[in-house]
């Protein structure tokens, strides 16, 4: 059954890949947006969104972040790398892991912010009730989310050219259109691929 | 088919009904089972913080009042008593002396709105007299070199409030914006650039002198009592460069911790000395924004507590400025504070005005500073309020009523602000503890703070910020209700007194008063 199921998934290997993809840049893009949300906060409500950590105006003037700007830039980087019509798989892993990275940046992103404090006030800080705030909390999670579905988007082609090497047949569109079956967007991508000139990478 | 998409219509709208069953049922107030709308929610058992006094200030334009004057008695009339809005804290201003060298003469460029010559402060000390063969210490720990009739005006009208007939006085806070021009490093009361720490360590005693000469002349030679003393204000500002067209001292962390450790000492020894009870108000912060880097309002109180003398302070003071109407900023300096120090302190709020140019003397910015009362009092727990100054004379609003300062009997013309203070300051006394009271199912724009006295009467203060008339629904239980509004066409005018009546109108952009007894 599942060998079925799978079997008609690779049968349309475009439409699983744009899923991914689509997916992979929503979740990309969002968690961008949440820099413009409280990055750090506490149960009183109050918080600091990402963007004024990364561009901190202090009393010696503008301070810039990288880290937090950088944390947050990487998942609009990637959510619009995965966008594009990439043929190679390694923009993906590329992806995936950028994207990786940034959410684990972006969950410490109370202790980013506590770096411009002497060890003794961020710990002051700490125990006055700084945390990271809901917001980070979602964008963390969504640039993790990005890069487990660029990583699956990197792999679905692998194993599609797997299952293409071991015999398994893609349909064109033409082939689509007879079967009866839901035309495929990416028909035309679709008969290339079939016609072995490269990887499913490109949609 | 048909009827498989109907029985599926009707699934989904069951479950949406029960949804919201489920919603409904969660969010209904237990003090408002029925979701009365507008329900005013009193619940006395729930108590907070008690209340110790409203008040302004009397930096610059008191020093302008002629004595004896027809402005004076005014003046004092409709602040001090309760022919006026009874305020019972006055903050008396110990200049640092700019009038010496008229310093903010020039100010008038730029954004600000500034009257020459009067924002700067008399000094009673004598600077001629200054003997640069003694220490700064020596020179203003002597008698000789002070002359308090140099600031006789603001002297003697604070006086006047405090001794008049039916004076509400019951506070008197000594504040200094900034010490005394010949103490600082940049020679002036405000820093040569932004941030400019301005008080060296060397002078930390020379101010505390200073500081005591005045605390001393008032109690010892006005006879008047002084409840606390205010050396530093709004210490995490710049005071310095250009835009500083005032007073002011920008002070560290550690250096305000610092100073106030040698200020503890003075104040003790006059305490044991006079046998006085005169307290270290502590600290002005210009804002309570525990997130704007520039606000550091917890590093400052972190920096207090390394010391001995933190054990002693039970109170802080801040400044609404930053985040003025916000409950969030209020609520997360709250729960910080709570976290690190417990219950420990009591928060005043003791400076705030409309800082926009103009001279709007209608409902606005009176709703505004309403909303900002609400907020302190509610989610920032301030059991004092004070506004600035308590007169302007130009076109900013700074003022509680607009006076021609310096005028012998200038017509002192009350704002809308003077009078929704005095919806507040008129009926709620120091001792009145804040209770549970709200409006439940509001009407956005609509809000209510309760306080009970001790003799069991509520007071509530109605806040309608909306264009519409709005309804306000009683609980039961109480027998008699006095109603007093101000709002565009009335002033602290009494819309009802009588026998109680669980229904009653606020006006549209109004604050009310409710007295409510039992």
């Amino acid at each position: 059954m599942l060998k079925d199921d799978l079997k008609k998934v690779f049968e349309k290997p475009t439409l699983i890949q744009i899923a991914l993809s689509t997916a992979a840049a929503c979740f990309s893009l969002v968690a961008f947006g949440l820099f413009f949300a409280d990055a750090v906060g506490d149960k009183g409500g109050d918080g600091l969104p990402a963007f004024k950590i990364a561009f901190d105006v202090m009393i010696d003037g503008l301070h810039f972040n990288v880290r937090a700007f950088i944390a947050y830039f990487i998942p609009l980087l990637c959510g619009a790398a995965v966008i594009f019509p990439f043929k190679e798989k390694k923009v993906f892993y590329a992806s995936a892991f950028l994207l990786l990275a940034a959410g684990i940046v972006i969950f410490c992103m109370r202790e980013i912010y506590l770096t411009k404090y002497s060890e003794e006030l961020a710990d002051m800080y700490r125990k006055a009730g700084v945390e990271l705030a809901v917001p980070a909390i979602i964008a963390g999670t969504f640039s993790l989310a990005a890069a487990v579905l660029c990583l699956a988007r990197g792999l679905v082609g692998v194993k599609f050219r797997a299952a293409k090497d071991s015999g398994f047949k893609v349909q064109t569109v033409a082939e689509h259109e007879m079967s009866g079956d839901a035309v495929c967007a990416e028909g035309e991508k679709s008969e290339r691929v079939s016609d072995g000139e490269e990887d499913n990478g490109k949609e | 088919m048909e009827k498989n998409k109907l029985v599926f219509v009707l699934c989904i709208v069951l479950v949406a009904a029960i949804s919201l069953g489920v919603l409904v049922s969660c969010t209904t107030n237990p003090a408002n089972p029925d979701g009365i709308k507008n329900y005013l929610v009193l619940d006395e058992n729930v108590q907070y913080q008690s209340m110790t006094g409203f008040g302004a200030s009397a930096a610059w334009w008191a020093q302008t009042v002629p004595q004896g004057s027809q402005s004076a008695a005014d003046l004092a009339t409709s602040l001090y008593t309760d022919e006026g809005i009874g305020l019972t804290i006055y903050r008396y201003n110990i200049g640092g002396g700019s009038w010496d060298y008229n310093a903010y003469e020039d100010h008038a460029a730029g954004d600000f709105v500034v009257y020459p010559e009067m924002r700067n402060t008399q000094s009673a000390f004598i600077a001629e007299n200054y003997d640069k063969s003694r220490s700064a210490a020596d020179n203003f720990a002597d008698d000789a070199n002070y002359d308090f009739s140099k600031d006789a005006n603001a002297l003697e009208f604070m006086r006047l409030c405090a001794e008049q007939e039916g004076s509400t006085v019951e506070r008197i806070i000594l504040f200094a914006n900034s010490p005394h021009y010949l103490l600082t490093t940049s020679g002036k009361t405000n820093g040569d650039y932004a941030y400019q720490s301005n008080l060296p360590k060397e002078n930390y005693q020379a101010y505390c002198e200073y500081l005591m000469k005045y605390l001393d002349y008032v109690v010892n030679g006005m006879g008047l009592t002084v409840d606390s003393v205010s050396a530093i204000n709004e210490p995490q500002h710049s005071w310095g460069g250009e835009d500083s067209p005032q007073e002011g001292c920008h002070y560290e962390p550690e250096e305000l911790a610092a100073f106030y450790d040698v200020f503890y000492g003075y104040l003790k020894d006059f305490n044991e000395k006079n046998g006085t009870d005169v307290k270290m108000d502590v600290f002005e912060s210009g804002n309570y924004d525990v997130y704007k880097s520039k606000g550091r309002v917890m590093e400052y109180v972190y920096a207090m507590s390394k010391y001995d003398y933190f054990d002693e302070i039970d109170t802080l003071s801040v400044h609404s400025y930053g985040s003025p109407t916000s409950v969030e900023a209020r609520e997360s300096f709250v729960y910080m504070l709570d976290n690190l120090y417990g219950d420990k302190f009591n928060i005043e709020m003791s400076e705030i005005c409309y800082m926009e140019a103009g001279l709007d003397t209608g409902m606005e910015s009176a709703l505004w500073l309403s909303e900002v009362m609400h907020k302190d009092f509610v989610n920032l727990g301030a059991s004092a309020w004070g506004w600035w100054m308590a007169t302007s004379c130009d076109d900013y609003n700074d003022g509680l009523v607009t006076w021609a300062w310096k005028s012998e009997n200038g017509e002192v013309e009350p704002t809308k602000r003077y009078y929704i203070l005095g919806q507040y300051s008129l009926f709620v006394d120091s001792g009145d503890v804040r209770i549970e009271g709200y409006i439940d199912n509001a009407d956005k724009g609509v809000f209510a703070v309760a306080f009970r006295k001790a003799d069991g009467s509520i007071i509530v203060v109605i806040t309608n910020t909306g264009s519409k008339k709005v309804q306000i629904n009683l609980p039961d239980g109480y027998t008699s209700l006095k109603a007093v509004q101000t709002d565009a066409d009335s002033s602290l005018e009494t819309v009802y007194d009588g026998e109680y009546k669980t229904a009653f109108s606020v006006g549209a952009e109004s604050v009310t008063t409710l007295v409510i007894s039992r």
